[in-house]
């Protein structure tokens, strides 16, 4: 059923010349975004060649490039899920949905499903940048898988969020501006100052994936927030339900 | 003879309070294979509140619903897949197509892969959908996607039918059409037909259920086998009527016209009328006309009218 669910997400996306486009613009502007580290790269390199630096493509262009892309998902995922459920509730297709054998676990994991491999292209594609790169020079194949998996624990994340405030009302844009105003105060927390909030920081947690280290707090901080905003989604449809 | 396993739907007690307010208190009802049950209610009467608790989209504060005798609320997934919805508007996914909308409503009720695909294109030979399976459900007229919405509701082939305003914004022809279609449909299991529509009712149902201000306010036969009108040319007094053998109850209508209560056939009643010479003129089996049913509606004590 979650399967069911989850094709019909990704299917209702990509129907749309909408969603094609939102994946043009992201695609379009991490190439920009790539080329200009490059240009940057090439123009440095023959002093960080006579100074003997250790930094390479990966720390100059790569990692940049990863944190770009980080900044593109946190704008596309709430504009492609922001009406995951709140069109459902819009136009009463939830009706249909609570009427069928379907739990509330299997719909919100459907709807994450869907939405996570809708947002995968963009990965996808920004891994493809960076393994084109890497044949003209020498890249950590460990450092990228690093860096994929940072991304796709904030794609899940952020997917996560967008269901929780999609599931709260009928308005797709409100669900939208809810999700980027929480994921950039998470994203910005380390810029708070304060020692306390910054180990909250969406920034702090996801950088260690771009230099190839995949720290355990880390994950665990990403599971934690997504497996909490989608346990409030569940209670959402629960409550609409009319569970107590 | 009514057997048990005919019994399809059966609420009792059904009950929904929100806060303070009280949606619908203490609804008893059962639907039956080959019958369509009429609900009605003017708005805020408590009809989606019921519809919605008894297609599972909603939990009862008090009561239980059983579909096909599985209690809706601790077994739902088995019990939802007898049942068929189809809410006010119709809910399709406007950037899927015909085809894509019935198989996703296959798969949401359990049936996989070329079970859904058979399901689908036998229900769209049934409704005269087969030319319409690429386009888009966006693009189709309000008549077609009622019709989609039907497909949907039907593609597994329920038990119980739930039908919300299904004729509502469809042209004469096409309000027609779809009533033909819940006739055709009933044999084979029991439809709930909640509407606004008195013309719905009068054609398709045998019993409505009333409600008014969430609670149950009348549950009507429309085919009344001992209710009938007469004519008299040279009528009695009423209370003369009264005293028939196997009258049970007589209102006087005015210019000769009775409606009559009875006990029994109405032959010992054409003997009586004969045998005094009141020469019957006209003679009506009594549908409960449907204004009696809109007075009831909206709360006007029919007697006292």
């Amino acid at each position: 059923m979650i399967g069911t669910i989850a094709w019909r997400e990704l299917r209702d996306l990509y129907s749309s010349a909408s969603g094609w486009l939102a994946l043009a613009a992201a695609q379009l502007l991490l190439a920009w975004m790539l080329f200009a580290q490059l240009e940057i790269y090439l123009k440095i390199q023959p002093r960080l060649t006579a100074i003997d630096s250790p930094l390479g493509i990966g720390d100059l262009v790569i990692a940049p490039t990863l944190a770009s892309a980080a900044l593109v998902l946190l704008l596309l995922v709430p504009l492609l899920g922001m009406g995951s459920l709140a069109d459902e509730l819009r136009s009463r297709r939830m009706t249909l949905l609570l009427s069928s054998p379907l739990s509330a676990t299997s719909l919100v994991l459907g709807k994450w499903l869907g939405l996570l491999l809708a947002c995968l292209p963009v990965v996808v594609l920004v891994m493809a940048m960076a393994v084109a790169l890497g044949m003209g020079s020498h890249l950590d194949s460990g450092r990228l898988a690093a860096g994929a998996l940072g991304l796709l624990l904030l794609i899940a994340l952020a997917s996560a969020v967008t269901l929780w405030f999609s599931s709260l009302g009928e308005q797709p844009l409100g669900a939208a501006a809810l999700s980027w105003g929480l994921l950039f105060l998470l994203w910005f927390l380390d810029a708070s100052g304060s020692e306390g909030l910054g180990l909250f920081s969406l920034k702090r947690h996801l950088e260690p994936f771009f230099l190839g280290m995949v720290p355990s707090e880390s994950l665990v901080w990403f599971l934690t927030l997504t497996m909490a905003a989608l346990a409030l989604a569940i209670h959402r449809i629960w409550q609409l339900e009319g569970g107590d | 003879m009514i057997q048990e396993r005919d019994i399809l739907l059966q609420a009792s007690g059904l009950g929904r309070r929100d806060g303070r307010t009280q949606r619908l208190e203490g609804l008893d009802l059962v639907l039956r294979r080959g019958q369509v049950l009429g609900l009605l209610g003017v708005n805020g009467a408590g009809k989606s509140t019921t519809l919605a608790l008894l297609s599972g989209a909603l939990r009862p504060t008090s009561g239980r619903v059983e579909i096909l005798g599985i209690d809706l609320h601790r077994h739902p997934r088995r019990a939802k897949r007898h049942l068929g919805l189809l809410p006010e508007r119709p809910p399709l996914y406007p950037n899927l197509t015909v085809d894509e909308n019935l198989d996703f409503a296959a798969r949401l009720r359990g049936m996989k892969g070329r079970a859904a695909r058979s399901a689908r294109e036998r229900i769209k030979r049934q409704l005269d959908l087969a030319a319409f399976g690429a386009r888009l459900c966006g693009r189709l007229s309000k008549g077609m996607a009622q019709r989609v919405g039907i497909a949907q509701a039907l593609v597994h082939e329920p038990q119980v039918v739930i039908l919300d305003e299904p004729t509502a914004g469809l042209d004469p022809a096409q309000a027609r059409e779809l009533r033909t279609l819940i006739g055709d449909i009933r044999s084979r299991c029991g439809v709930l037909l909640a509407t606004h529509i008195l013309r719905d009712v009068e054609e398709l149902c045998e019993e409505v259920l009333i409600l008014r201000d969430g609670r149950l306010a009348a549950h009507e036969r429309l085919h009344e086998r001992n209710r009938i009108r007469i004519h008299l040319l040279r009528p009695p007094e009423k209370e003369t009527l009264e005293r028939l053998p196997g009258v049970a109850g007589v209102r006087s209508q005015g210019g000769g016209w009775f409606e009559l209560a009875l006990d029994d056939a109405p032959a010992e009643l054409a003997r009586e009328i004969a045998l005094h010479d009141w020469g019957l003129d006209a003679y009506v089996p009594r549908r409960h006309d449907i204004e009696s049913l809109v007075g009831i509606l909206v709360g006007i004590d029919e007697e006292a009218a």
